[in-house]
């Protein structure tokens, strides 16, 4: 009775139970085709230096980087432009700050906020004979602005800006609303020379405050600071204009 | 109608291709001329065919060759052009790759100058409204608000012991600063602190330049109580006792919306922010 | 076997001569070569069957190489040369599988 033929795991199974020449040829074919599938995949994925592609494959690469290479060419024009635009644009607000800057700390002077230094003149007037009216105080500093003053300080005490004012005081000069005794001390920074003259000349400050009864010493500086500052203005009711 | 059914269509219609092709990769001339030479008669003498077949394969033989020897002879040509194309295909992708940090660092270099830019911006905001305030009190800048306005005019059909002088107008504007205005300006010309009222001749100067009667004063401050601080003031009260003795013609109201332009200016030419010459300090009070 | 004296005979000419191929001609020399190929294994086959033509052999080598050539040539005019030298490589290298196939059932009865 002939058997029926062996099923495919049956086969199988006997195969890998009893090895036999054909086999052992099968097994070095394969090991051979599997060694050359691994060397081919190796190789491909060494492949940095292009060895493996065809003449054509080549072109193709060629053109695509010769593409890509335009394209980042287009921006890094794009991207020069944009960083020559922030450049202008940013020495331009340097600039400009700079300016402003320089017009602040002459603003500052002005306005009394930060110490000055510089030539000038120093007034020293002493009550002899009687006391010095608050008139011949403002004259002399109309006389000194005339003269080119761009700073003043009295008694080392009170800053002179453009709102400052006298007044009658008891037993001095409120400069400022502050109560100042005599001998006052005007510093004055200002072109030296000039300053005193504003001072000397006929009925001039010096003729009515020694009219008063008081003596003035003025000595020339070659430098002088004057260190009293007053606090940042905060005017409540002027503001800017607008601009037209 | 014609009869298409599967079974009497030739061969070569329902055959695939590729079997077609396989099935008859060998010529079938070869069996149609053998068939002929087994029904007709006796086969062909194998001299002569042989000399010719011979001759056509050795014409396949020269053919081969010379392919080959070709191929040799251009195999240096090819592979220098490879080697050329190879070398441009590095050197294109090593600039591709240069081009492309090139670009990033652009980017980056971009970001942090707008980043720059910016702060600049906002520096000078900060800056602007710091001077905001010290260009209104210095009066550097022209500046709107309510206030006073005082109208001195020269006594009618006087001598000039009547005109008003420069230290009429002095008085009045010291009252003025100490009745607590803030900003004051007489016929336009905005007072700072480097400005002085000055007679050259008969004629009264403000910030150096001329200014003519009627003598209008602004002066920018509290409207409530401006008025009556003037009136209270050492200067203030000298300066319309004098104006009673001398027979100037005045007036003074109120006003809401005065405009008071800029000084010109300002040039500093000797003082230097600071206490030691020569070296920049700067110590500053707070606003 | 004189047909081996043959292909010996054409080989050594091709090297000693040497000759030189006109430009033009260069890129179908392959194209020529594997058609010609074509027709010889058709014959070596056509012989071990025993239904060998000498003039039958001579007008297929021709006929393939110039055919093919042809197309090839019509084919770069049109600009699908490519792809039809393409088209006829694998046409003749399936016929030439086949009948090597044929061929080595012959000689080693396998």
């Amino acid at each position: 009775m002939p058997e029926s033929p062996p099923s495919g795991r049956e086969r199988l199974r006997n195969a890998l139970l009893r090895p036999g020449r054909p086999q052992v040829v099968v097994a070095v074919l394969l090991a051979i085709v599997g060694f050359a599938a691994m060397t081919e995949v190796r190789a491909n994925q060494q492949d940095d230096t292009f060895q493996g592609l065809r003449d054509q494959e080549l072109i193709d690469v060629l053109n695509g980087l010769a593409g890509a290479s335009q394209r980042a060419q287009a921006e890094i024009t794009r991207l020069e432009n944009t960083r020559a635009e922030l450049l202008s644009s940013t020495s331009a607000r340097e600039a400009a700050l700079e300016q402003a800057r320089a017009e602040g700390q002459t603003l500052q002077i002005l306005a009394g906020t930060v110490p000055v230094t510089g030539p000038g003149i120093r007034i020293t007037i002493e009550e002899v004979d009687g006391p010095v009216d608050v008139d011949s105080i403002l004259d002399t500093v109309q006389e000194l602005r005339t003269a080119g003053a761009e700073a003043m300080q009295f008694n080392g005490e009170v800053r002179v800006v453009a709102q400052t004012s006298f007044e009658d005081g008891v037993g001095g000069i409120e400069v400022d609303g502050r109560l100042l005794e005599p001998p006052y001390v005007i510093d004055v920074i200002g072109e030296p020379a000039t300053l005193s003259g504003g001072l000397v000349f006929a009925q001039g400050p010096i003729d009515q405050l020694e009219g008063d009864g008081a003596s003035v010493d003025v000595v020339q500086l070659e430098s002088l600071d004057i260190e009293t500052i007053r606090p940042g203005p905060n005017p409540r009711f002027a503001e800017p204009a607008p601009t037209q | 109608m014609a009869d298409l059914r599967p079974d009497r269509l030739p061969d070569h219609v329902t055959t695939p291709l590729l079997t077609l092709i396989t099935e008859h990769s060998l010529d079938d001339d070869y069996g149609e001329v053998a068939r002929r030479r087994n029904g007709d008669g006796p086969a062909a003498p194998k001299g002569r065919p042989a000399w010719v077949a011979t001759a056509v394969v050795a014409i396949f033989g020269i053919l081969v060759t010379t392919a080959a020897v070709q191929t040799s002879r251009n195999a240096d040509t090819a592979d220098a052009g490879r080697a050329t194309l190879i070398r441009r295909v590095q050197t294109e992708r090593a600039a591709v790759a240069g081009q492309q940090a090139e670009i990033a660092e652009l980017q980056r270099a971009n970001i942090n100058l707008d980043d720059t830019r910016s702060e600049l911006g906002a520096d000078q905001r900060r800056l602007n409204a710091r001077l905001g305030p010290l260009e209104v009190a210095t009066g550097y800048t022209a500046v709107t608000g309510p206030g006073v306005r005082v109208v001195v005019d020269d006594a009618p059909g006087g001598g000039e012991t009547q005109m008003v002088r420069d230290e009429d107008l002095a008085m009045l504007v010291d009252g003025l600063w100490s009745a607590g205005a803030e900003a004051v300006s007489i016929n336009n010309q905005r007072l700072s602190v480097l400005s002085a009222i000055r007679n050259v001749g008969p004629a009264v100067h403000v910030n150096s330049r001329p200014v003519n009667p009627p003598y209008t004063v602004q002066a920018i401050g509290d409207t409530l109580t401006l008025q009556a601080n003037l009136l209270d003031t050492t200067h203030g009260q000298r300066f319309f006792d004098l104006a009673r003795e001398l027979g100037f013609e005045y007036g003074m109201q109120n006003a809401q919306d005065l405009t008071l332009p800029g000084a010109p200016g300002p040039r500093l030419r000797h003082a230097q922010s600071g206490t030691d010459p020569g070296r920049q300090d700067e110590k500053e009070a707070g606003p | 076997m004189i047909a081996a004296l043959g292909l010996l005979v054409g080989i050594l000419l091709g090297i000693f001569l040497q000759p030189d191929v006109p430009v033009g001609l260069e890129p179908y020399l392959p194209i020529a070569v594997v058609a010609a190929l074509d027709a010889v294994f058709g014959g070596l086959r056509a012989y071990l069957d025993g239904i060998f033509d000498d003039k039958v052999f001579v007008i297929s080598f021709f006929s393939n190489v110039v055919i093919a050539a042809a197309i090839v040539y019509l084919g770069d005019k049109l600009g699908v040369g490519g792809q039809l030298s393409t088209g006829v490589i694998v046409v003749l290298g399936i016929r030439i599988f086949s009948n090597v196939a044929a061929i080595r059932r012959h000689l080693f009865h396998a």
